[in-house]
């Protein structure tokens, strides 16, 4: 199975073979999980958020056409789009920026804190390091305001994108994908330089 | 902030977000669809492509609204129905209608409309004509206003459009009695055919004519698609479904088409835009 390209198992999953689903779930399913941490609401949970785009996935399996895109950038199209809409929903009901952070946090601080007393041989300090520019890698991506230029970057250090693929995502062309991701590239380095993460590296 | 600095941190972050996030897997209800479409498609072969991935997901789309009537009801909180759309009305009694436009992310962020699937559009207006008044009121939907707009059963509406590049654009109404109308392209809402030219003011109907709520209850829907290019498939299908003699032979075809449309405002394939409208008359 790990052999089949990710179009030779949507032809699969076109012909309902389940452990196609299941390859794909083994290969995406993270990397969109973090990707729909750091775009969607707090009032949405990353995980029913994969489980909806999955489900898409089946739905719209047999639209998939391999010589118009990638499987990659058709899933993460999805993703992107089911993002935006719940963002449209969230700021319907007005949620407030803060809360984001205070609750998409939740779960990562309980990860953090459960590898401090998981993984004793490592250096406890290092940790509080790494949480520290956790913190501050996340608080900065929320302040990119401009969305394609927050999506570019979390497209391209998450998913490992190239501009190309990136352009397709957004709908954009190449050179405009590499600009968004330039521009919000030097944000977050102005970002973590103005937070101390420097020094702490 | 040295280079090797900064990837540091970034390549700390990303490792950290992938490893942390949970190991997820396919749901039953995935594999119940998969198997649904499976046993659709073999007991029902159609000739077009289209029309065997609706006749698939058919049964889905029955089990979905059924799903849809239940969650809505409030038995499951934080259910958003598929597709996701924008709702703009939503009748409060039996006399008025109380219409939201949703607040626009694109106004946040200062950029107009951009990616929420009305990209195309220069302009997409919802133009209000009162019953009282001798203006019209115009909402614009791309950089919608927070206050709540009203309408009465009295009070027309028609959509103004405006594309910024050549674009076939199709408009559907679904009727609250489950009937499906295409407002544009139809000769007898306007004489204005695909594609649409750049900046080619186009309304829907045409002037002087105007759309109102049918007023029973259950949810309308307005489907709106640009397209770079023509959905020959989309337009063969719907001929198909006004060309049926009898309301039961519609009835038939009638998934297939609301999935085909359901399909493209989700995927928004090969370019395309769109966005979904929902009325909810309660």
């Amino acid at each position: 199975m790990t052999a089949l390209t990710d179009e030779q198992l949507m032809v699969q999953l076109q012909q309902g073979n389940t452990g196609a689903l299941d390859e794909l779930y083994r290969r995406y399913a993270k990397s969109l999980y973090a990707f729909c941490h750091n775009l969607a609401p707090a009032s949405h949970e990353p995980e029913d958020l994969v489980q909806d785009v999955f489900l898409r996935v089946v739905r719209s399996a047999h639209t998939f056409d391999p010589q118009r895109a990638s499987f990659r950038t058709w899933l993460y199209r999805i993703a992107r789009n089911r993002c935006i809409d719940v963002a449209r929903r969230a700021n319907l009901i007005r949620f407030l920026p803060i809360a984001r952070k205070e609750e998409g946090d939740e779960h990562r601080q309980e990860t953090i804190s459960e590898e401090v007393l998981v993984d004793e041989r490592q250096d406890v300090e290092a940790l509080v390091a790494k949480a520290g520019i956790m913190d501050a890698v996340r608080d900065c991506i929320d302040r990119l305001e401009h969305r394609d230029e927050k999506q570019a970057f979390l497209l391209y250090h998450l998913s490992g994108m190239v501009y190309r693929e990136i352009g397709e995502v957004l709908g954009k062309s190449t050179s405009m994908a590499r600009n968004r991701f330039k521009a919000a590239q030097e944000k977050m380095r102005q970002c973590l330089e103005s937070k101390g993460i420097d020094a702490a590296l | 902030m040295r280079d090797d600095e900064f990837q540091k941190a970034i390549d700390i972050w990303a490792e950290s977000e992938i490893e942390s996030a949970p190991d997820l897997h396919p749901t039953a209800e995935m594999v119940r669809l998969m198997q649904t479409k499976q046993e659709t498609r073999r007991a029902r072969p159609t000739p077009s492509r289209w029309a065997m991935a609706g006749a698939a997901a058919a049964g889905v789309i029955l089990i979905a609204a059924l799903f849809a009537l239940i969650l809505r009801s409030g038995a499951i909180p934080g259910y958003t129905p598929t597709p996701e759309p924008m709702l703009i009305a939503q009748r409060v009694g039996p006399s008025a209608v109380q219409t939201t436009i949703v607040h626009d992310e694109g106004k946040a962020t200062g950029e107009k409309g951009a990616s929420r699937g009305l990209d195309a559009f220069r302009q997409l207006l919802f133009e209000i004509q009162r019953q009282d008044s001798p203006t019209v009121q115009a909402v614009d939907l791309l950089n919608p206003p927070e206050e709540t707009v009203t309408l009465t059963p009295a009070d027309n509406y028609r959509l103004t459009l405006e594309p910024g590049e050549e674009r076939y654009v199709y408009a559907y109404q679904q009727t609250s009695s489950g009937s499906l109308v295409q407002l544009f392209p139809d000769p007898a809402y306007s004489a204005v055919a695909n594609p649409l030219a750049p900046g080619q003011l186009t309304r829907v109907p045409a002037e002087p004519n105007w759309l109102y709520l049918g007023g029973a209850p259950g949810e309308e829907q307005l489907y709106v698609i640009a397209s770079p290019q023509p959905f020959q498939e989309l337009d063969d299908l719907y001929a198909q479904y006004t060309q049926e003699p009898d309301e039961a032979s519609k009835r038939e075809i009638l998934p297939d088409l609301l999935h085909m449309l359901d399909t493209i405002a989700e995927t928004r394939p090969d370019g395309a835009d769109a966005v979904v409208f929902v009325f909810l008359a309660q």
